[in-house]
């Protein structure tokens, strides 16, 4: 074999490997069987991977609920967690083990949006057990894929860019220059955030999409530095986000063009301890912030510190809910028969959330919540995130809204 | 105009840290005919690290030699206890080093977590510099001083040494040189931690641009064996250049022709290989 062979070989090889090793993971809590005194909840995450960080904030958040919540009338409540790895094929694997083998009562999943409509699909042609959606935030989940038996805790999609798009042309200025991953959900946010900023009278001055892993963002950043806009609307989610604004900042973008993030990532401990200063000034969308001020999330956040030692982030409060959720149904519906949570999930249920009171839509099957809009500020060595402005009770329009797409 | 002058040093930036991690990989090759696909693992090692040191109160630049030295002599133990093993045998070499990429990539996981962490800039460095009315980041300016001080360093080495003599003498026969009274174990050893220790300097100085996060390793090892591949095995030279070529492309592509710019490089690559299947510097026959 010649030298160059071997080394082609080389690359060939290792990226199947990847591929492979991709798709593996572990297994936790198997116990063979159901028992009518128990309710088990089987929850698919992201525990390991690039989403690691999401998986690991909604772990925590059902944790602490179902720690104070043991017992749901009368049956003790068993969790089982599955890594997904971040791969929807592999989340398809755990579905058949957790429903086939566990004999799980409800599943909870979708730490990302393909992860989520991958288990869409499943749960909605086996109408076996009902799924909580946990975080994948595409819309189509409420239009046009809107499935009876799966719904949502954490947000959609248009729910953030579309308030977004609103404040930035309101609040901050009428020309823009959007950022955004160029995947799925990127393309989905930049088109609910672009027709609602020129809805307002907003001017797009360019679209720059960024692919997935993008290591370096200067020739984008001297790009906005050409234009000038008033504001720049960034969409990146994962490790490229915290990267993308460290160089922002570090091009001397941060004082000029207001940044505002739309992926709830500018607020979470881990960008913070990884850029640190660079996020002061940035504003970001989002549905949850710790600094909130209201009792139900006061005594979370307490709660939370007090078993983990840090803030709660976004994740946190969705996996919070989707388990405070998935207690209310069963408690409404008095049994864990997946037609008798169905229906309670259809008449809509309300729940005390750290975020505020939201309501599950049963139109949409998708929560009416208020949206902040936060900023980040540095006192005594301290960054912290204050409230700039409040939308309430957004609520998903019934149908796909016809705009252009991106 | 500062337009463009910002997106060359932006480029020359990139290139300067691809440079330090693919110079040792074709010396490397080179030298012992070892394919260290390990090498980006190096890379990752020596930014986490770093930033261990960093993180404890360390400052910047103790830390960088620091990290660099523990990855050299990481490298000198995977070099002595495994890769010295299988000389001469490509299909294990490529599957130990494969293999040592999962093995560093988890334990890593395992001790800093998955997510995104970035060294701080160091304060000396941290000011930007005005180019017309953009500015630069003078830690990238330093990067790229950097990476002409090593590639300067290395054409030293090579052309006015007396160990450069011999590796070079090596590149071409290494029996022969064996045959002369050189021990080639010492001389495989050493360069085998020399690139080691290129790439966890890389590793460093690409902490707080780049940042440090999973699998970060094999964006890094794609590139760096690209980069191989065109500026030609065994040859540093061939790796500036290359490293340099691709990135400017990697800096220009993502503005004027964004949906391709990655197909440009491969495109290149190709190109390359077509043409000249050695690379454009290559001294190891294909």
């Amino acid at each position: 074999m010649n030298k160059k062979n071997i080394f082609l070989f080389g690359i060939v090889s290792l990226i199947s490997i990847f591929l492979v090793a991709c798709n593996g993971g572990s297994t936790e809590g198997a116990e063979k069987g159901s028992d009518s005194d128990e309710v088990k909840l089987g929850f698919i995450l992201s525990l390991t991977g690039n989403f690691a960080f999401m998986g690991e904030g909604i772990k925590d958040g059902i944790e602490l609920y179902f720690e104070e919540n043991e017992v749901i009338d009368g049956k003790k409540v068993q969790l089982i967690f599955e890594d997904d790895a971040g791969d929807p094929q592999a989340a398809l694997r755990k579905y058949e083990q957790l429903t086939l083998k566990q004999n799980v009562d409800i599943i909870g999943g979708g730490t990302i949006g393909s992860i989520a409509a991958a288990l869409r699909d499943k749960v909605d042609a086996e109408k076996s057990v009902p799924m909580i959606n946990v975080v994948g935030t595409g819309n189509t989940l409420s239009w046009d894929n809107r499935s009876d038996y799966v719904w949502r805790t954490s947000f959609s999609a248009w729910q953030y860019a579309s308030t977004a798009g609103k404040f930035a042309a309101e609040e901050v200025g009428k020309s823009t220059v959007v950022v955004s991953s160029d995947y799925v959900a990127g393309h989905e946010i930049a088109t609910d955030f672009i027709a609602n900023f020129e809805e307002h009278g907003g001017n797009i001055e360019k679209i720059i999409w960024a692919p997935v892993g993008t290591s370096d963002f200067s020739s984008y950043l001297t790009q906005i530095n050409e234009i000038k806009p008033d504001s720049v609307f960034m969409f990146i989610p994962g490790a490229d986000g915290p990267r993308f604004v460290q160089q922002y900042n570090d091009f001397g973008l941060r004082d000029k063009y207001q940044l505002i993030e739309g992926s709830a990532m500018l607020n979470a401990p881990s960008t913070i301890k990884a850029v640190a200063d660079a996020v002061v000034g940035g504003q970001m969308i989002t549905n949850y912030f710790p600094e909130l001020d209201n009792a139900v999330n006061n005594e979370f956040v307490e709660k939370f510190r007090e078993k983990y030692g840090k803030e709660p982030d976004n994740y946190a409060v969705n996996g919070y809910d989707s388990a405070q959720l998935i207690v209310e149904a069963i408690k409404k519906a008095g049994s864990v028969e997946v037609d008798q949570i169905v229906k309670v999930l259809e008449e809509g249920i309300s729940i005390d959330s750290p975020r505020g009171p939201i309501e599950i839509d049963p139109f949409t099957n998708n929560p009416i919540q208020n949206m902040y809009v936060i900023e980040g500020k540095k006192e005594n060595d301290t960054i912290s995130f204050e409230l700039i402005k409040t939308y309430e009770k957004i609520q998903m329009p019934k149908e796909a809204t016809n705009y252009k797409e991106y | 105009m500062d337009f463009f002058i910002i997106n060359t040093l932006s480029g020359l930036t990139y290139g300067m840290l691809l440079f330090l991690m693919a110079s040792g990989l074709s010396i490397v090759f080179g030298l012992m005919r070892v394919i260290n696909l390990a090498h980006g693992s190096f890379y990752l090692l020596g930014s986490y690290i770093a930033y261990a040191f960093v993180h404890n109160g360390f400052n910047f630049w103790l830390a960088l030699i620091l990290a660099t030295v523990i990855v050299m002599v990481l490298g000198l133990i995977i070099e002595r206890l495994l890769i010295s093993r299988i000389h001469g045998n490509e299909t294990a070499q490529i599957l130990l080093t494969v293999g040592l990429i999962f093995v560093i990539g988890d334990i890593t996981l395992w001790i800093w977590g998955g997510n995104f962490l970035s060294i701080p800039v160091p304060d000396l460095l941290s000011a930007t510099i005005q180019v017309g009315e953009s500015q630069f980041p003078a830690y990238r300016l330093f990067v790229i001083l950097m990476g002409v001080f090593f590639a300067a360093l290395l054409w030293f080495f090579e052309n006015k040494t007396h160990v450069g003599m011999i590796v070079r003498a090596g590149v071409d026969d290494m029996e022969m040189v064996g045959a002369l009274g050189f021990n080639i174990k010492v001389i495989f050893s050493a360069v085998f931690i020399f690139g080691a220790g290129l790439a966890a300097l890389g590793g460093v100085l690409g902490g707080p641009i780049l940042g440090m996060y999973p699998l970060m390793e094999f964006e890094i090892l794609i590139n760096a064996l690209i980069i191989v591949l065109i500026g030609g095995l065994g040859s540093w030279k061939g790796a500036f250049i290359g490293a340099v070529l691709i990135g400017i492309i990697d800096a220009f592509g993502k503005i004027y022709i964004p949906s391709v710019s990655m197909l440009i490089i491969f495109g290149i690559m190709v190109i390359v290989l077509v043409i000249k299947p050695s690379g454009l510097f290559g001294e190891v026959e294909a």
